[in-house]
């Protein structure tokens, strides 16, 4: 035990909340450190004077003036928890009820900015068919002669498809079907 | 009813016989139910408890007897906030409290005259002492002048424990409810306050 564990379970020993191993060791701690023992028994004293003060009492006029203060408070009209609850509205004042509202009503408005617009599904339809338009390769027709290519531009950035362009190699290259 | 029983209620000799035998909290409950002999009997018991509590706080006994008024009052015309969910007494010192918390606030704005500053004649605080001896009654009231100007320097949430404590002779468990912070923290606190409170008070012990 150290010297703050010890300032910190003083009040628990003098107030007999320490366990047996605790109070163990807190006396060992006090018999082995004088200082420590000086003040426990300075707090012990203290806490003893303290206790012994002496009590106040109410005056004697205190319960006659209780008792007219009762007796103004019949008087006076008090509002019944019935009355009271007539002006709730849902279970809530009406101030409350307001600020419900309001918190309600932005909620829904802020959902609403949020969620996407109604008609995007059927736009999203018509991309992907216009995406399928332009990736659909073109097949090649067997009788084409191979000198006469047909150049399409089948991944053009631009979506229309540009026109077919002969290209007449004639001599230039001899492709290996030629052999 | 208590207009015609009103001469009668509050004078000490007319308190209920059987009074003794029903607990704090069966005496609200018999209040609750209209039973208003057990509203003056739960403030006879409690008036004289409550006003050294609050008096300690606010450190003005007129003022502390005013507070304990308008506790007494908040439990007639409140008494059905009560619920048997806690003890009564951890209610009724709950409401007193708050009410002298709110009477502190309300002194910061003002100017606070402290015990020490007045003379003897204007004191609030002189408790009487049975000895007869005239140097140890001022002796007597010197050392207890000394522990309430002691207990009035402590800061506010240690003086509340420390006098529920130390002079209310409340459990742990009981404070911690009322102070509404766990029993640790009161334990620390109520260690701190008795450190702090044996610096000031080691001349005079």
């Amino acid at each position: 035990m150290n010297r703050y564990e010890f300032e910190d379970k003083i009040s628990d020993y003098l107030d007999n909340q320490l366990n047996v191993s605790e109070r163990k060791a807190f006396e060992t701690y006090v018999q082995e450190n004088e200082e420590a023992g000086e003040l426990l028994s300075s707090i012990k004293n203290t806490v003893d004077l303290i206790k012994s003060q002496k009590s106040i009492k109410t005056s004697e006029n205190f319960m006659p003036n209780l008792v007219d203060r009762v007796k103004m408070y019949k008087k006076t009209p008090v509002k019944s928890i019935s009355s009271h609850q007539k002006n709730m509205i849902f279970g809530l004042s009406p101030m409350n009820s307001a600020l419900m509202g309001a918190f309600i009503f932005s909620f829904v408005l802020l959902l609403l900015n949020i969620a996407p617009s109604g008609n995007s599904f059927f736009q999203s339809n018509i991309a992907s068919n216009k995406k399928n338009m332009i990736e659909k390769p073109l097949s090649k027709p067997s009788s084409i002669p191979i000198d006469e290519v047909d150049f399409v531009s089948a991944d053009s950035s631009k979506d229309t498809i540009k026109p077919k362009e002969k290209i007449k190699l004639g001599n230039k290259i001899k492709l290996v079907k030629n052999k | 009813m208590i207009n015609q029983q009103s001469q009668s209620l509050y004078t000490p000799q007319q308190v209920m016989d059987k009074s003794f035998q029903f607990t704090d909290e069966e005496l609200i409950d018999r209040f609750q139910n209209g039973d208003e002999q057990s509203y003056i009997e739960l403030v006879t018991r409690y008036k004289d408890r409550l006003i050294n509590f609050v008096f300690r706080l606010v450190n003005d006994r007129d003022q502390a007897e005013d507070i304990i008024q308008d506790t007494m009052l908040k439990l007639y015309t409140h008494k059905h906030y009560y619920k048997n969910i806690a003890k009564f007494s951890t209610w009724i010192y709950t409401i007193a409290g708050n009410f002298a918390k709110t009477e502190l606030r309300k002194k910061k704005t003002r100017k606070v005259t402290n015990n020490s500053q007045l003379g003897p004649e204007d004191r609030d605080y002189d408790p009487p002492s049975n000895d007869p001896s005239p140097e140890k009654l001022v002796e007597s009231e010197f050392i207890n002048t000394k522990i309430h100007e002691a207990i009035e320097k402590l800061p506010e949430h240690f003086k509340i424990v420390t006098v529920l404590r130390d002079i209310e002779k409340l459990p742990y468990e009981e404070i911690s409810n009322i102070v509404d912070v766990p029993l640790g923290t009161v334990k620390s606190r109520i260690n701190r306050a008795r450190i702090q409170l044996q610096k000031d008070l080691k001349d005079y012990i």
